[in-house]
């Protein structure tokens, strides 16, 4: 079994809007800045108030690691996998760790165009994955 | 001359051997190089009133390690810092004794780093991340669970933004091969490395194959730190500590967030640093540049000044790293050749580099009076001293 999220006050509301496909974040309702990881104040500007609001979930591969040899069990049977650090469209440049999937390795990039799916890992817990957004 | 310029000394070091299985507890690996630093340094353990480590829930504290040797000491502390931790124990440690809290502090890792808990693993023992790290879910439940892992992110990065190869990348592995070639008791001597077997080793997370990353060991390392006073008395030449400097900037996923993720914690304590000494990059004669990667040992002779960012590939060639070469640098063989110890065998290398202990062997680096060493924490946390020759 791969490891599991252990979700806390703070960071529930980003894991129940996984379980809907939606990707929220912490927006400060003083300074309107984006952040994440989810915690109690703005880094920004210290103001508490916060919604949690949903984005498009698109945005382009910042960097990314291509694991070749698993260091949990869990991920032994699906290497090689790619995980990036997207960064994300009408964020102000948020950055999140997601797997990037239906790809082959040897075609990710940095900058590459993605967007955001959802991968249930559990009755309880989906997962934020991303895939690459295909040039019609 | 800095603060601590005349006032505080490294008196002794210590180890144990290196092993993959070393069949004792980390408290007796931890009693056998205390009693090897204290003899180094001609003291015996109820001289120690302070007692400084570091540890992940895989090591013995500081009142088991007293216990242990039969001390009573005054302090004894544990420090969060990870990798950077030997270099904020040897500052805590000189702040210890400046505020009075004590006067002879015993620095030490000690680890079961192959047969016990093996980081980057989750499985051992029930351990999670998430009881260290809060935000390790985002993490680890996306398949990033060991450093090398969250290393090369930022190294694919460096690569991306300035054109640094895999080639500059194995060119720190062939060197501190070479050195651990010269130390009978490196877990790599007798074990050449090629630029060919470089290149050919398994991949482990591109862009970082085997050789990219460092070893895992069972074993055990001290310092201990006193004034420039009591050492000049003790048994051993003191080695001064000229600067020390620390960041404890933030977490893992913090950096990732930032505009620029391929300056680390060590550009922002470096001004500090040499500003206490007294001294510039250029003044170091030997240096212990923390090494848990190829590539952190690249970025970090950026972020101290050593090269202008982007620029660390480029230093690394030519052999400046070596015993010979501009910036001697992890002449044991490091952690990548030597052993793994969280940091603290390169700090006692430097240690030994400027008492002069190899003078006559092919292991002296000739005239060295400026040492430095480096201890990486994650890409925030950071700390480094700059020790001198004279006490």
């Amino acid at each position: 079994m791969t490891p599991r999220p252990l979700p806390n006050p703070d960071t529930q509301p980003f894991w129940d809007g996984c379980d809907r496909h939606e990707l929220r974040f912490q927006r400060c309702d003083a300074c309107e800045t984006f952040r994440f990881y989810p915690g109690p104040l703005c880094p920004s500007c210290g103001a508490a108030d916060h919604q949690w609001q949903r984005v498009k979930g698109t945005g382009e591969i910042y960097s990314y690691v291509v694991v070749r040899r698993a260091m949990s069990s869990g991920f032994a049977a699906e290497v090689p996998y790619v995980v990036a650090l997207v960064e994300l469209d009408e964020t102000g440049g948020i950055r999140i760790p997601a797997r990037v999937v239906d790809c082959p390795v040897a075609d990710v990039f940095i900058e590459m165009a993605v967007e955001v799916g959802f991968e249930a890992v559990s009755d309880e817990i989906t997962l934020p994955v991303f895939t690459p957004i295909t040039q019609d | 001359m800095g603060f601590l310029g005349e006032r505080y000394a490294i008196a002794g070091v210590g180890e144990t051997d290196w092993t993959r299985e070393s069949g004792r507890t980390p408290l007796t690996l931890a009693v056998e190089a205390a009693q090897d630093a204290l003899a180094d340094a001609g003291l015996v353990p109820q001289e120690v009133d302070g007692f400084l480590s570091y540890a992940e829930g895989d090591s013995a504290d500081g009142l088991h390690l007293a216990s242990a040797l039969g001390a009573q000491p005054n302090y004894a502390a544990e420090i969060v810092g990870g990798g950077s931790s030997a270099e904020f124990l040897v500052a805590t440690a000189a702040a210890a004794i400046e505020a009075g809290l004590c006067s002879t502090v015993l620095c030490y890792r000690a680890m079961n780093g192959r047969s016990g808990r093996r980081f980057g693993t989750q499985e051992s023992d029930g351990f999670s991340f998430e009881q260290i790290y809060p935000f390790s879910s985002f993490f680890s439940t996306q398949g990033i669970t060991s450093p090398a892992q969250h290393y090369a992110l930022i190294a694919r990065r460096h690569m991306h933004e300035y054109g640094t190869t895999t080639e500059q990348l194995g060119a720190v592995a062939l060197q501190f091969r070479e050195h651990a070639g010269r130390n009978p008791r490196a877990m790599m001597h007798g074990r050449p490395l090629t630029m060919t077997d470089y290149l050919g080793a398994p991949p482990i997370v591109d862009p970082f194959v085997l050789f990219d990353c460092c070893l895992e060991t069972d074993g055990a390392a001290a310092c201990i730190v006193t004034s420039v006073d009591r050492a000049r008395d003790l048994r051993q030449t003191p080695v001064s500590v000229l600067g020390a400097a620390t960041r404890s900037g933030g977490s893992n996923v913090y950096h990732y967030g930032l505009p620029v993720i391929t300056e680390a914690a060590g550009h922002h304590l470096a001004p500090r640093l040499f500003e206490m000494a007294g001294l510039r990059p250029g003044d170091v004669d030997v240096a212990g540049i923390y090494d848990c990667f190829t590539f952190t040992v690249l970025i970090q002779l950026e972020d101290y000044g050593f090269c202008e960012k982007g620029e660390g590939g480029a230093f690394v060639e030519d052999n400046r790293l070596s015993l010979g070469g501009a910036l001697p640098c992890n002449t044991a063989g490091g952690q990548l050749s030597e052993a793994y110890t969280h940091g603290m065998n390169n700090l006692i290398e430097v240690v030994r580099q400027l008492r002069g202990d190899y003078v006559g062997t092919h292991r002296q680096v000739a005239e060295a009076e400026v040492g430095l060493s480096t201890g990486w924490g994650g890409p925030e946390v950071a700390s480094a001293l700059l020790l001198g020759a004279r006490g």
